[in-house]
């Protein structure tokens, strides 16, 4: 029996930056109002509290903030995946990602400059990954 | 007033899950879990990770907690782990998600703990011996939703709470006699010491070498076993081990004239509480 994906539920304020990770666009809200980027997508704009909001393309590019090499799976359709590398990452625009971390024989380090990919793990689903730059 | 607690936190839905179920998680459910990163464990690490390539926390510190907390629990009687650990066993022990090996992880428990809060007038008058609150405190982590989402990711809310809870009881860490301190992971407890301010942040690798948590040295911290030992009663197994340590009742546990303790509660990701009680 297949083994049932972790998936994302977005709702409409998330449901752009799940559209953009299939396109191949990494996408970041903008407040229409006083123009603060901010990351992980929500309504209201944690500066001004706006609702107004626009989405902007990032650059894909930032660096390491802190990692992490996890050895057990916490869910069963990961097993096959042990070990993951995961990433946070801070990004160009002054957000953070979390992401995997991927490439042959990279070892993680903070303040390592790295850069967007993206992996489709199924028709429904596209997740960041990165790469060192 | 009775605040009670219990949960069936092994038997039961594992206290992992609750990151799926709570919605303050929403945005981990979101973002972090469709990538692979399911479990506090893996949350955390990144915490520690970065404490550790900051002010260079080493593994070893994180062993010392949890070798001391063992060695408390051994003498509880009343806590799941019974069999003494050593240094080595910490650090062979198999990786979770680096840094955190199995033995930097809490336990997941069934169980149960309550204390009575009353007036001090009307408690006079009560069977048990009361012990008193001096000061308490709540602080919360900025953006506490998740945590890498955090300005500073090696600051918990307690930070916050400490020198609120400190200024309300009018003691001083070196008034502490006794504390349980809130121990999720062992990196947390470092992390609690530094924002609590028994030493300055990013010191608190350096604090934990020098400073004996046993309960014949200066500052017995988690004298039942913690979390990591003794069980994981949602912290309240702490309060209940501080009321016992202040009446003077910790049996071979027991801190020498115990007079102020400290405990600290934590949830959530970084929300910090925190107590001062006296005898």
């Amino acid at each position: 029996m297949e083994i049932e994906r972790v998936r994302p539920s977005p709702n409409e304020d998330t449901k752009p930056f799940w559209d953009g990770l299939k396109d191949g666009r990494l996408l970041f809200q903008k407040c229409g109002d006083c123009g603060a980027i901010r990351h992980y997508p929500r309504q209201v704009c944690d500066k001004c509290y706006s609702m107004d909001v626009e989405w902007i393309e990032s650059s894909g590019k930032g660096t390491v903030h802190t990692w992490t090499v996890s050895q057990h799976a916490f869910h069963p359709s990961f097993k096959g995946d042990l070990p993951m590398t995961f990433v946070t990452v801070d990004m160009d625009e002054g957000v953070r990602v979390a992401a995997r971390l991927r490439g042959k024989d990279v070892e993680p380090a903070i303040g390592m400059p790295v850069r967007v990919a993206f992996e489709q793990l199924d028709n429904d689903l596209t997740v960041p990954v990165f790469y060192p730059q | 007033m009775l605040i009670p607690i219990g949960r069936n936190g092994y038997s039961g839905a594992r206290i992992g899950s609750r990151v799926q179920q709570l919605p303050q998680f929403r945005t981990v459910g979101e973002y972090e879990m469709p990538l692979g990163q399911i479990a506090p464990a893996q949350l955390y690490a990144h915490m520690a990770r970065r404490h550790m390539e900051m002010f260079g926390t080493k593994s070893e510190h994180f062993g010392k907690i949890a070798v001391t907390f063992r060695d408390h629990a051994t003498k509880n009687g009343n806590a799941l782990m019974t069999e003494p650990m050593t240094l080595e066993q910490h650090q062979t022990a198999r990786m979770i998600s680096d840094p955190l090996r199995l033995f930097d992880c809490c336990l997941e428990s069934d169980g149960g703990a309550a204390v009575i809060v009353s007036s001090s007038e009307r408690a006079r008058d009560l069977k048990s011996q009361p012990v008193y609150i001096m000061g308490v405190a709540e602080g919360h982590p900025d953006s506490p939703s998740a945590i890498t989402q955090r300005p500073d990711i090696t600051t918990l809310g307690t930070a916050k709470a400490a020198p609120r809870a400190f200024g309300m009881a009018g003691v001083d860490r070196k008034d502490i006699d006794v504390a349980e301190i809130y121990d999720c992971f062992t990196y947390i407890v470092l992390c609690q010491l530094e924002d609590l301010g028994f030493c300055k942040k990013g010191e608190g690798g350096d604090f934990v070498a020098s400073t004996s948590f046993g309960l014949d040295g200066p500052m017995p911290v988690n004298t039942h076993g913690g979390l990591l030992s003794q069980a994981h009663i949602i912290g309240m197994n702490h309060i209940v081990e501080l009321v016992k340590q202040l009446r003077g009742q910790g049996g071979k546990m027991q801190v020498k004239d115990a007079k102020i303790g400290l405990v600290t509660g934590y949830g959530d990701m970084g929300d910090g509480g925190v107590a001062i009680m006296r005898s």
